[in-house]
């Protein structure tokens, strides 16, 4: 069946957005009749012999999918133009990828909104392990040139990067525009501050349209930047958008204690509970907490009364950033609970209000749930 | 602290005692920020103070997927640019021609891409058609496009993946008896 056909078959679904993808030998030849449509097309050709984009992708994202093998702007979604772009890694002939109609790619088509590795921070924040940063440059109006992570979200200023001191840092710039450009970092929103980080893009030249250049250089000073490009024929040296590099070490934010971990006393009549509260320190500082200080008399949502014995321990409990503190207590009946009739046992449910002080003095509170 | 975790945090702190502890207890049943729930967060902090406060009392700041289309506000509104509050259908037809009857069926392209899109992108089952080795013939394939051009709207998104041997400017269905390029030889 002749591509033209194929075209005439499918023209008849009017969606929002139309993909096509051809896996197959000569595919490229299907381009100029897949890639036009009453609808919106995306085609995109699978290239010659047995590399191709469907299956290797397919197959990634079905088994063997690496964090930041294909989102390359870390968006932490993989778009079709993403798809194509990082099929050329892993071809297992030496033919390319044929991209077709590149300009009929779009860039923020996408399949859904599986996201590859739901740990990845961010996209402005480097993935700490030396992943790669797409940037793409090209002219918003006459007078304004923008960059973003995709084409179709060019900005002026840019997005600011965040880089962690001493990481590796690999930056792609993909020109999109008509204008030459280039990228580097700089003290200042200008040429006339301290490059750094020998970060420059395409150095002594430019990147034409529809190329790219990337450049790999260590984030080596704390401190708030500027990327920005040199390129001479631009407006008064367009300023792209600010980097910063911190210091992991550096905590920036005061502990935080959530309980992750209800307690687990139950509905079955007792004459006491054993009650265990986790809580993780999800900040970045240490947090560190006096057990004598640990509340959890009273405020039980269905008026039942609790009684605390003294905590299991007098000395003071560290909890790292990450880390958890598991509180384990018992609690009696103070006499407000109604006892079971026929004998000393009493139901607890509801909920336990717990306020937890450091010994900065510090107090915050948390609550578990008793069910 | 992870990304996840100080985005939450951030927001936590713009609400009052009450609220917090209803956002707590939505997201944190498990201790953990998720990158889902991350996004739904990112999502909310779009709306006004008020309507936010709005949302929380209301419960609706815990559905995910307000129009219900499979894929969540926050992937609408910042990564697809597809209305969070509208239904986007998304179909697939899937044509992989030359897969050997004996094969394993996972190992086909065509099944790659139906686990990926059912399984992973939680595309209905039943939008999504797959024409494999004799069935991936031309007039199963012109069936399964005039089924899609009946139920498919203006606002859906369609995926067609033709897997097979291929020609100068043409592509080899199935004869329907295994042999995938008597028709382009036509």
């Amino acid at each position: 069946m002749t591509y033209e056909e194929i075209n005439q078959t499918v023209d008849i679904i009017k969606p929002s957005e139309l993909l096509i993808t051809v896996f197959a030998c000569e595919a490229g030849t299907a381009l100029p009749f897949l890639s036009q449509g009453s609808s919106p097309r995306v085609f995109a050709d699978i290239g010659a012999h047995w590399f191709y984009f469907a299956s290797t992708n397919f197959n990634r994202f079905g088994y063997n999918l690496k964090p930041g093998e294909l989102d390359l702007d870390k968006n932490g979604y993989v778009s079709v133009q993403e798809s194509i772009n990082t099929a050329n890694e892993f071809q297992i002939e030496s033919a390319n990828v044929t991209y077709g109609d590149l300009n009929n790619l779009a860039s923020n088509i996408y399949f859904g909104d599986f996201e590859i590795d739901t740990s990845q921070p961010k996209p402005y924040v480097s993935p700490y392990d030396g992943g790669h940063i797409w940037l793409c440059v090209g002219e918003m109006s006459a007078n304004t040139v923008g960059c973003g992570f995709s084409r179709f979200s060019l900005m002026s200023p840019g997005p600011e990067l965040t880089f962690y001191l001493g990481e590796t840092v690999n930056m792609t710039l993909y020109n999109v525009g008509a204008l030459p450009q280039s990228w580097e970092i700089r003290t200042q929103p200008n040429i006339n501050g301290e490059l750094l980080f020998n970060s420059t893009i395409s150095s002594g030249g430019f990147i034409s349209q529809w190329q790219w250049s990337s450049v790999s250089f260590n984030a080596s000073k704390v401190g708030k930047f500027y990327y920005i490009c040199p390129t001479p024929n631009q407006p008064e040296n367009v300023i792209w958008g600010q980097v910063e590099v911190i210091d992991l070490k550096m905590p920036y934010e005061q502990f935080v204690l959530l309980p992750v971990v209800s307690g687990n006393a139950t509905t079955t009549y007792s004459d006491h509970y054993q009650v265990s509260v986790v809580l993780q320190n999800i900040g970045t500082a240490t947090a560190t907490i006096d057990p004598s200080k640990v509340l959890f008399d009273g405020k039980l949502a269905s008026d039942y009364g609790v009684y605390a014995p003294t905590p299991n321990t007098d000395n003071l409990l560290r909890v790292k950033p990450g880390e958890s503190l598991t509180l384990q207590f018992s609690f009696k009946n103070d006499g407000n609970s109604p006892w079971r009739p026929g004998g000393p046992t009493f139901e607890a449910l509801g909920k336990v209000d717990i306020i937890i002080q450091t010994e900065a003095g510090t107090q915050f509170w948390c609550q578990a749930c008793l069910y | 602290m992870t990304s996840n975790a100080r985005t939450f945090i951030d927001y936590l702190s713009g609400f009052d005692q009450d609220l917090q502890l209803k956002l707590v207890n939505s997201f944190m049943p498990d201790g953990n920020i998720s990158s889902d729930e991350a996004n739904q967060i990112k999502f909310l902090s779009g709306f006004s103070h008020q309507d936010q406060v709005q949302m929380i009392d209301n419960s609706s700041f815990a559905n995910f997927d307000w129009d219900g289309d499979g894929m969540c506000n926050y992937f609408e509104q910042a990564v697809n640019h597809s209305p969070y509050d509208v239904y986007n259908g998304r179909y697939a037809l899937l044509i992989d021609t030359a897969t050997p009857a004996d094969l394993p069926l996972e190992q086909s392209d065509a099944d790659c891409m139906y686990n990926f899109l059912v399984v992973n992108e939680k595309v209905p089952s039943q939008n999504v058609i797959k024409l494999t080795g004799p069935f991936a013939t031309i007039t199963n394939f012109k069936s399964a496009v005039l089924n899609l051009s009946e139920k498919v709207s203006k606002n859906d998104f369609v995926y067609i993946a033709l897997s097979g041997h291929g020609n100068f400017d043409d592509f080899g269905f199935n004869d329907g008896n295994g042999n995938c390029r008597e028709q382009t030889q036509e």
